[in-house]
């Protein structure tokens, strides 16, 4: 058998399929008539149609039929409309949150900590009104013992008073309070860091 | 064999309302009517008859449990087939694993199995154990749509309304699957 046109076997695979327009149908039937390949094309694919239905039909049966309702598991009930699985650990993640919330709010973190190099040379320093250890620090002065030890000097900046600390070149921390400085330019003569 | 309604007035909606309220009768006549064809998908994806009742079994359980989840129910139809075709996946991919297990153990003394039909179609012709291979021979692409349509007698639309997928491309793989089809049977004659 010569090879068919694709059309020609589409046409015949719609024929079967029971999906030919009017047109198609004319179409088909030309080339039936003319042409004794698309002809055996078409007893061909009917027979293995009708082969495959049978076949399938007689070897799947209708089993299924059989199958014991009773024996299914019972439902569970939705209780106010379908609720999605994350949706059942809202209620104690919220609750979780916020006791995790409320420990961390516990913590120290606005509590100045000494520094132990500051706190032994505290005579080489000078008093900051206001700033006392171990108590959370109050208005804007920040705890200048946390600048010890950057490496460089830093400025607070918007603050009433700024105080930083820097470490001289006989070891020891001096406080230098400037008032009112806005700037992040390093003082002058700060030290060798 | 219930033939598929794609209208407005799909009768099955009462009876899926009455199965979601819990109806197990109603259940029972939903898949009277609908066990065919899904039966169909099972065996169109796994290619193996044997196989074929115990995953239809976990199918209609699915199905009886999953109900909630059928949220639009005039989509029932492509719902029900995606339950049985993972459903097939998930039992031929138990299945091959048992397989592998069994024929380790019997460390290939066992003849390996090439047709699930030879063994099991006492009651058929030869010629409908060839055209069972034949169809089992076809790739899973090809034999789901070829499936639906000689067992249920589908046009494209239904099935590409239920597999997801154009009318053109149903159309395209139901060709190429009679083709395939005709050279395996004409090379079994030979």
């Amino acid at each position: 058998m010569n090879e068919l046109p694709n059309n020609i076997e589409l046409l015949i695979n719609r024929s079967l399929d029971g999906a030919l327009s009017d047109d198609e149908e004319l179409t088909l039937n030309r080339e039936l008539i003319r042409n004794p390949d698309a002809r055996l094309l078409m007893d061909q694919l009917r027979d293995n149609d009708q082969a495959a239905a049978l076949a399938m039909k007689e070897t799947l049966g209708e089993a299924g039929v059989s199958f014991d309702v009773a024996s299914l598991p019972e439902r569970e009930r939705a209780v106010g409309g379908r609720v999605s699985a994350w949706s059942r650990w809202l209620a104690p993640g919220a609750v979780a949150a916020a006791l995790l919330g409320f420990a961390f709010a516990q913590l120290p973190f606005g509590t100045p900590v000494l520094h132990p190099s500051v706190a032994g040379n505290s005579s080489q320093t000078q008093p900051i009104a206001g700033v006392q250890p171990g108590v959370r620090h109050i208005d804007t002065v920040r705890p200048p013992m946390l600048n010890v030890g950057t490496g460089r000097p830093k400025v607070n900046r918007n603050t009433g008073v700024d105080v930083f600390g820097v470490m001289g070149d006989d070891g020891n921390i001096y406080w230098i309070e400037v008032d009112r400085v806005r700037t992040v330019r390093r003082p002058a003569r700060s030290g060798p860091f | 064999m219930a033939m598929p309604r794609c209208d407005s007035e799909d009768l099955e909606l009462p009876v899926l309302e009455a199965i979601r309220a819990g109806d197990r009768y109603a259940f029972s006549e939903f898949l009277a009517r609908n066990s065919g064809w899904v039966r169909g998908v099972v065996y169109g994806v796994l290619g193996d008859r044997d196989y074929v009742d115990d995953a239809v079994q976990q199918v209609w359980t699915a199905a009886w449990l999953r109900i909630g989840e059928l949220r639009d129910a005039r989509r029932w139809r492509p719902w029900l087939y995606r339950l049985a075709r993972n459903a097939a996946i998930d039992f031929g991919r138990d299945a091959t694993r048992r397989r592998k297990r069994f024929q380790s153990l019997e460390s290939g003394t066992s003849e390996p199995k090439t047709s699930t039909f030879r063994a099991t179609s006492s009651t058929s012709t030869p010629n409908h154990g060839e055209v069972l291979e034949a169809i089992t021979a076809l790739p899973a692409l090809y034999r789901e749509p070829f499936v639906l349509r000689h067992i249920s007698g589908w046009s494209y639309r239904e099935i590409g309304d239920v597999m997801g997928m154009p009318v053109d491309t149903v159309e395209t793989r139901l060709v190429r699957a009679r083709r395939l089809l005709r050279e395996e049977l004409k090379t079994k004659a030979e």
